[in-house]
């Protein structure tokens, strides 16, 4: 007696069959976890390069100035440096770099120093040098913060992104739908080409007699260009 | 044989691949087509940002109108406010004075020659500071004190407070040395043209070059510093001059001048 068969139709293709489609979703899955750990990688990668700040920058004089913890814990801690820079007439000049990884490093001062009492007044973006461009602002303290009496306070900044091959960028990447092209900028950069990139902030208080504040963005921008090329010349030599 | 169909799973699941994609696309483009920050934003202190901070108002020798006329019979008064810093952290302001300064005519100091301006008026005694000023720029070579034995604080080398041509914000750097009541002392300068500016004086209100002035010097293991301002008005002189130490501050203003007419 012949073992009876079954109907060919009543036998599901493994092709066909749910177990197929169980293996296809494990198998997005698994690509997508190895995608998403190697771009985890490549971002804490792109935060690993923090460079020095030049000691002196022609009559300025530095001392390092370490950053408080509660800024270094906002910007999800981050390798930081800074240094406050005084000239012989007793201006001074704050530079600090911040190494940029994930996105939370990347914490834009149009909303961090408004956050603090101060609102942006001013914002252009020009070049620093011939082969790179810096975001300068003017940030105003709320009048209602200051003692009645005492002149405006006024903040001239500098900010930039540097990678280490001296490339800069200055657009925002804090997260609102308006940074989407400099964030996906950022994440090709980072888990793609491998960049390492460090923000740089560097600004100054406005004088009561620099009426202007023609001298504090002097100053900012001699400090600015000195960082720029000290920065530039420690990425070309590692 | 039944003909295969495709199970509605499928289907409805590509449809859901597709409109993320889509979704996706449309949210690149949008992103690239005009939703992006803006790279400037005007505001109120618009005026405060400059493309080129480095390129900036020039200043270049003009010999009819010097910024320091030292023709010999010039003169200028100042009304003088010194206060002085005490224990605690206060100061103490002394009564103003009138001071006259009067070109007097040539001077050398060590081996600079210069043209000296006697003030006097002072409690502190007559004094003749020696200047150059010229087309190379202005430079202080010393100064002499009378107040019982004559003093002389001698510069080895002219000491610039600008260099022509300038523009706000050049600087002119310093190092020499100081003769000084039989010692000799390290020094070093360093003078800023930082702006062209409005300045008021009871001689009225004008526009004029602000430089600043750092000196340090080294006398006798103690540090000596001075940060010095002076607005020099072209053909009028100096309008105004503060000096700051640690220990206390000196404001002068023009009261009133006169200055000869530089023959063409």
């Amino acid at each position: 007696m012949s073992t009876p068969s079954l109907p060919s139709s009543s036998i599901t293709p493994f092709h066909k069959s749910p177990e197929r489609l169980l293996v296809k979703m494990a198998v997005v899955i698994g690509i997508t976890a190895l995608l998403g750990s190697f771009a985890s990688m490549r971002f804490r990668h792109a935060g690993q390069w923090l460079p020095s700040l030049p000691d002196d920058v022609g009559a300025w004089r530095s001392v390092e100035t370490p950053i408080d913890e509660v800024t270094l814990s906002t910007l999800g801690h981050p390798l930081a440096t800074a240094r406050l820079y005084s000239n012989p007439f007793g201006e001074q000049v704050l530079a600090s770099l911040v190494s940029a990884g994930p996105f939370e490093n990347y914490h834009d001062p149009t909303v961090c120093v408004t956050g603090n009492g101060f609102t942006l007044t001013s914002k252009k973006t020009f070049g620093l040098t011939e082969e790179s461009n810096v975001r300068a602002m003017i940030f105003k303290k709320d009048r209602g913060l200051l003692p009645a009496n005492t002149p405006d306070q006024r903040i001239v900044m500098y900010y930039w992104q540097q990678n280490k091959d001296g490339s800069t960028d200055t657009e925002a990447r804090m997260g609102t739908y308006r940074d989407m092209e400099s964030r996906f900028k950022t994440g090709y950069g980072a888990v793609v080409q491998g960049r390492q990139t460090v923000i740089v902030r560097i600004y100054t208080f406005v004088m009561p007699w620099d009426k202007d504040g023609a001298q504090a963005q002097r100053n900012v921008d001699e400090v600015s260009k000195a960082v720029f090329t000290s920065l530039k010349q420690e990425g070309n030599a590692q | 044989m039944t003909p295969d169909v495709k199970p509605r799973s499928t289907s409805f699941g590509s449809s859901l691949v597709a409109l993320g994609l889509g979704t996706l696309l449309a949210g690149c483009v949008l992103a690239s087509s005009g939703c992006r920050e803006s790279p400037n934003e005007k505001g109120e202190d618009d005026g405060y940002l400059r493309a080129k901070p480095s390129q900036s108002r020039a200043l270049a020798y003009n010999a009819t109108a010097p910024l320091l006329p030292l023709q010999p019979g010039n003169w200028w008064e100042y009304q003088v406010q010194k206060v002085t810093a005490v224990s605690g952290g206060k100061t103490v302001s002394a009564a103003p004075y009138r001071e006259r300064a009067v070109v007097s005519g040539s001077i050398t100091l060590g081996a600079n020659r210069g043209v000296g301006i006697t003030f006097t008026g002072s409690p502190q005694g007559t004094r003749t500071e020696a200047y150059q000023s010229d087309a190379n720029g202005i430079f202080i070579l010393g100064a002499t004190q009378v107040k019982g034995p004559t003093r002389a604080l001698t510069m080895s080398s002219p000491l610039p407070l600008l260099h022509y041509p300038t523009q706000e914000g050049d600087y002119a750097n310093w190092d020499g040395r100081l003769d000084f009541v039989q010692t000799t002392s390290p020094g070093s300068a360093c003078s800023r043209v930082t702006a062209w500016e409005s300045v008021k004086t009871p001689a009225g209100t004008f526009n004029a070059w602000r430089v600043d002035t750092a000196f340090v010097a080294n006398i006798n293991g103690q540090l000596a510093q001075e940060i010095s301002t002076r607005w020099f008005v072209p053909g009028l002189g100096i309008v105004r001059q503060e000096s700051r130490s640690r220990t206390e501050q000196i404001v002068s203003v023009l009261t009133s001048s006169f200055q000869r007419s530089k023959k063409p």
